[in-house]
């Protein structure tokens, strides 16, 4: 049975677990820790950057260096946030052709699932090279708020990193799999997700044999770290002008100093009382004179500056409870997930708000993943006992005369779910029908997201109202919308165009996947090349260091001064081969090199005389 | 497989010594019904019916569309006949419809018969003639005989019959479905089927099979073993084909049944619902008495004392033909307790009185004096009895009953005007009452986006408040909500208008059926109309602006609604 990797692709930091042997266990990386920052940089040279390494030369390549990639995934490049974001990122944000994101990185645009592609693939190296396998199936977790558009282009993120994504899951409801994990308990509980870039709160109820259901789940994909972090850069960057006038916004390369000053300082001080932001030569003034930032930060004034954002998070608490009419006396465990949750202010919330203890048994930074393992486990293997039914936390529906919402399947609905829906010809003979399909709660339309227009086409010639259309709309197990139609006379299927409202085409898609495909099997031979070229480098300079004692040993004869020329010979061979970058060419003058090698070792060992 | 019984053709059914409740079953068996639906029908246990049929069976009066095993495994033995008959029986000629047709059991209780809930989209048309088949999520799987039963009517062909009897020639015919190859071995096919096809028939409680009284850790265990077997995930990425549909589709119910169920407000709401349908379908069924079978309920009477004992609550139990379960069984607990309390206490010298008119022991003077003389001593007191149960009804306030009792009193005595007076009065306060009950059934379906049973709950509605603008206007608004039928929208929009001229919303209705319909000028008239009755009301002013967008719109493809 082939093995299923989860992971948990976050807005600050990623991680991948696999079950093991019937135990969920997280995948180290390179450097042996058991998250990667999702951050994607191109160098100067070109050469592409993920994970730590990219989060170390942030600083001084601000501009070509991506992270919180996923607060941008599925959005609309004219939508608020994006806007929002626009004016805090140290990198370039453009319009795509379908009115999509894209990030400029040196002379190329990617799209933002491209991004993600790059971490994820990463993230499948990892395992790979844990497992000593390849590996294609993946669970990767979404915000449990993700319209269909995030998950949509996460799902393509995870095929152009070569992956066979077979599902998505919602982020506290795989912190919950991997909670109740063969535990089987039978409880009502709440999952308190507050991560980098988005906050979920999930309501499940766990029953007997494994089954977990969601009850409600609601949530804010803007809200999280990122924005706790922000405040204290607009606190740090207030303060820096009003001592001299100088706004560090306009340097990027300030505001990403400011930015790991801000998030360091931030988790310090769930520990420590206050702490001390020092960013010497932050900026120089416009006399050319070195300016230095110092500052100390209390907890009490980071928890007034993000006060607001602690209250936001209860009030949806509130609001989710209220709508699944839940009293917060039912609910018997909270599972605190997410870095965010370390913070003091945000468990005194929490343990106010349910009234009681969060619970401590789980690791807030590797839940996700390992539930998502849980759950790409449970799926292969049929004798797994366990089923998720998750919800869909957005209402479907489609907009109607003018801008009205018509609701068709509304939040908190169980996944996978269908409704079917008739429409009527309104002119005779008329071929084609438009659908718009929209998600969320507003009862405008204009306060909804379209998801996408679909255009029933081919149908029959006819009198006005007499061809009827069922239209079908799904939710499948993903979370993810589909369309299906059908001619209720003649049973006939109709076609449906899709136009994609943002995201990705299918044939983008797989341009990018090849594209993704060629830079592995290129960034594999360059590995390989560097590994040969080291294993060469290394013989040849002990060949030199030799060179000396042998010319003077063998130099007498003649068939020594031949061998000696020969010698030289691959010598400039191999230094060509490895300056022009030729693996093949180098990989043919190993085994001579290894040959004089023995030679020179040789002949300097035998007796002298 | 279950199966369906067919009457035999030119089988001499008076010469069979049935029971009322054996004849009552013959009456309702038409060859299409099956025997889980004439359970359902009936209101006779599972066990009663197979008894019933497998008797009727031995005695000649029915056989089974079924080729193998036509008794059940809970026939009793000594009746069970030899396999072979059924089939060699089955070949002859098409079967009558039932061996009382002119009864008229057809599609009017057929149509009470598709139960409580589904999803909105799986409703079948509640009109006998639509012209389009309802959607449905089991398209192709749809029972056809059950299609042709409530799209065509009566007088159609029955094509679909005609199918039965080629499945009867072919004996150990193979079920095409269990055939589909898929990633699913028999028995679950076969699970998946039976459970699907059931979705339309069982109620939440039923589809959990919990009792109506279960209480929230019963409904959720229940649940805990369905929901994981119907999950697609149990499924994932196995070849699955038409059974991928089904699954969801039961999965989709189930879970809707422990939603509602598990919530105190909803299940509370459906148990009212569940029980006012039951109400509704009672009462309308009560009422809806085919005339013709007051002829034969008189010449019941008339031959009672000749046949033997009086048998009042057998005859009305048995024999008639308005076929609802619930009318069936009301009737039957009704008459049984007339027959040992009220008519007891009313006229404790009932029993033995009645045999006297018929006592051999009388000389034979005059034959035809004689006979008349014992019809209409037997008329009278037939009379008396349904005088009395009709009085005995009102006082329950069970006006359908009193109507019904009234109404077969009058048929008695046609010439007696107090008792017509009375049967009038009766009726209408039944239909009154009745319209009140389709009136709650049609708000908690609209209020749960069924639109399709709303619009239906509320034309019965109509049918007792025909001069009341408002269920008229909502039969249209939950027509076009459900997307179906816009000629029947514009029919009842244009009636709550014609009643209530002045009322804005209605004439806003009307107006959005006839945008639905594609009659764009006219909608535009009533749509300014609507505007100028109601200026100043800011949710018409918003609705009408909405149209008016729709209207301008060059693009007419707009979906309708």
């Amino acid at each position: 049975m082939e093995r299923v990797i989860g992971i948990d692709l976050g807005t600050t930091n990623s991680c991948v677990a696999i079950v093991e042997d019937g135990v969920p266990t997280v995948i180290p990386n390179r450097g042996g820790y058991k998250t990667t920052p999702s951050m994607v940089a191109i160098t100067e040279a070109g050469k592409r950057l993920v994970g730590h390494i990219a989060k170390r030369q942030a600083i001084t390549n601000a501009e070509n260096t991506v992270y919180a990639a996923k607060r941008l995934i599925g959005r609309k490049y004219s939508s608020s946030q994006v806007k929002h974001a626009m004016l805090s990122a140290s990198y370039r944000i453009v319009e795509g052709p379908h009115g999509d994101v894209r990030i400029q990185l040196r002379d190329k645009t990617y799209s933002v699932p491209e991004i993600s592609a790059m971490v994820l693939q990463e993230m499948k190296l990892f395992a790979e090279d844990y497992l000593s396998e390849p590996v294609t199936k993946a669970v990767i977790t979404v915000p449990a708020y993700f319209n269909d558009g995030q998950r949509q282009a996460t799902k393509d993120a995870g095929q152009i990193a070569g992956l066979d994504v077979i599902r998505i899951v919602n982020e506290p409801t795989a912190a919950a799999l991997a909670y109740g994990f063969e535990r089987n308990v039978e409880k009502t509980i709440a999952v308190f997700d507050l991560g980098g870039g988005t906050f979920d709160i999930s309501i499940l109820e766990i029953g007997a044999g494994g089954v977990f259901k969601v009850i409600a789940t609601a949530g804010d994909t803007f809200l999280g770290g990122e924005d706790f972090d922000a405040r204290i850069i607009d606190w740090l960057v207030q303060g820096f002008r009003d001592q001299t006038g100088v706004d560090l916004r306009q340097d990027r390369m300030a505001l990403q100093r400011l930015k790991d000053a801000a998030e360091k300082a931030k988790c310090e001080l769930s520990g420590v009382r206050e702490t001390e932001i020092n960013l010497p030569f932050i900026i120089s003034s416009g006399r050319n004179e070195a300016l230095h930032l110092q500052r100390t930060l209390t907890r009490d004034s980071m928890e007034s500056l993000c006060g607001d954002l602690v209250d936001r998070c209860i009030e949806i608490c509130r609001q989710t409870l209220e709508d699944a009419r839940i009293e917060r006396e039912e609910i018997e465990d909270v599972i605190l997930v997410g870095g965010m949750t370390r913070m003091p202010r945000v468990q005194d919330a929490v343990r106010q708000f349910f009234g009681r203890e969060p619970c401590k048994g789980v690791h807030p930074d590797e839940v996700v993943a390992l539930g998502a393992a849980v759950q790409g486990a449970a799926l292969v293997d049929e004798s797994k006992q366990m089923v998720l039914l998750d919800v869909t936390p957005h209402a479907l529906g489609i907009m109607t005369h003018g801008s009205n919402f018509d609701e068709l399947i509304p939040m908190n609905t169980t996944v996978p779910t269908s409704r079917s829906k008739i429409f009527t010809t309104s002119r005779d003979n008329q071929t084609a029908v438009k659908i718009l399909v929209m998600q969320g709660e507003s009862a405008q339309a204009e306060g909804n997201e379209l998801l996408g227009e679909f255009v029933l086409t081919g149908l029959r010639r006819a009198p006005k109202g007499q061809v009827e259309i069922e239209v079908t709309f799904a939710i499948d197990s993903d979370g993810i919308v589909s369309v299906g139609a059908k001619d209720l006379e003649t049973g006939q299927q109709q076609s449906i165009q899709v136009t994609a409202s943002s995201g990705l085409t299918k044939e983008e898609v797989g341009a990018m996947m090849e594209a993704a495909k060629e830079y592995l099997v290129e960034r594999r031979s360059n590995d390989e090349f560097e590994g040969v070229k080291q294993e060469a480098e290394k013989v040849i300079a002990d060949i030199e260091k030799m060179f000396p004692k042998v010319q003077a040993i063998v130099q007498s004869s003649d068939f020594g001064r031949d061998a000696i020329e020969k010698a030289r010979a691959i010598l400039e061979r191999c230094r060509e081969a490895i300056a022009r970058k030729d693996l093949t060419a180098l990989r043919g003058q190993m085994d001579s090199l290894a040959r004089t090698h023995r030679m020179f070792k040789g002949v300097i060992a035998r007796p002298q005389g | 497989m279950v199966r369906v019984p067919r009457p035999v053709p030119g089988c001499d059914i008076k010469s069979l010594p049935l029971r009322p409740d054996e004849a009552y079953l013959l009456s309702r068996i038409d060859g299409v019904v099956s025997e889980r639906e004439l359970s359902l029908i009936t209101g006779l246990s599972q066990a009663e019916v197979t008894t019933a049929l497998d008797r009727l069976f031995v005695l000649g009066a029915v056989d089974f569309n079924e080729p193998r095993a036509p008794v059940s495994r809970r026939a009793h033995p000594s009746v069970a006949p030899a396999s072979g008959t059924a089939s060699s029986r089955g070949t002859e000629g098409p079967p009558s419809r039932s061996f009382e047709g002119s009864f008229g059991a057809g599609p009017s209780s057929r149509r009470f018969e598709p139960t409580v809930d589904a999803p909105p989209a799986s409703r079948r048309s509640f009109e006998p003639l639509a012209e389009l088949p309802p959607p449905t999520r089991r398209s192709i799987e749809l029972s056809a005989e059950r299609r042709s039963g409530t799209d065509t009517g009566v007088d159609a062909p029955p094509a679909t019959r005609r199918a039965i009897d080629l499945t009867v020639e072919q004996p150990r015919i193979v079920d095409p479905e269990l055939e589909e190859p898929v990633d699913l071995d028999h028995a679950k096919k076969k699970r998946v089927i039976e459970l699907f096809n059931a979705l339309d028939d069982r109620n939440h409680y039923e589809l959990l099979g919990v009792a109506i009284d279960a209480d929230k850790k019963q409904i959720k265990s229940a649940y805990w073993v369905l929901a994981p077997e119907f999950h697609p995930d149990k499924y994932f990425r196995k070849k699955l084909g038409t059974f991928k549909q089904r699954i969801e589709a039961i999965f989709d119910r189930l879970t809707l049944a422990h939603d509602v169920l598990t919530s105190k407000q909803r299940r509370a709401e459906y148990d009212a619902y569940l029980e006012q349908t039951r109400r509704n379908r009672t009462m309308a069924a009560l009422l809806e008495h085919d005339p013709t079978d007051i002829p034969a309920v008189v010449a019941a009477a008339e031959d009672a004392p000749g046949s033997g004992p009086p048998t009042l609550p057998g005859r009305l139990v048995g024999e008639d033909p308005s076929g609802s379960p619930e009318s069936v069984r009301m009737r039957r607990s009704f008459s049984a307790k007339l027959a040992s309390h009220s008519l007891r206490r009313a006229m404790p010298d009932m029993a033995g009185s009645s045999a006297v008119p018929a006592t051999p022991s009388q000389p034979a003077t005059d034959p035809f004096r004689r006979y008349d003389a014992t019809r209409n001593e037997a008329r009278r007191l037939q009379l008396e009895r349904y005088v009395l149960a009709a009085k005995v009804a009102l006082e329950r306030r069970d006006l359908a009953a009193a109507a019904n009792a009234y109404r077969l009193a009058v048929a008695l005595a046609p010439e007696d005007e107090g008792l017509v007076r009375k049967a009038t009065e009766a009726q209408q306060q039944a239909a009154a009452e009745l319209a009140e009950g389709f009136l709650r059934q049609a708000e908690y379906e609209a209020s749960q986006g069924r639109w399709s049973e709303a619009a239906m709950s509320f034309a019965n509605v109509c049918k007792a408040r025909g001069d009341d603008p408002r269920p008229h206007e909502r039969v249209a608004f939950c027509t076009l909500k459900s997307g179906q039928n816009n000629r029947r929208a514009i029919d009842f929009a244009r009636r709550a208008v014609k009643l209530a001229p002045g009322v804005g919303e209605y004439r806003l209705t009307l107006a959005r059926a006839y945008m639905a319909a594609g009659l764009e000028t006219t909608a535009r008239v009533e749509m300014e109309r609507a505007a100028e009755l109601s200026p100043n009301d800011a949710r018409m002013r918003e609705a009408i602006a909405q149209l008016r967008a729709q209207m301008k719109k060059p693009d007419g493809g707009e979906p309708e609604k």
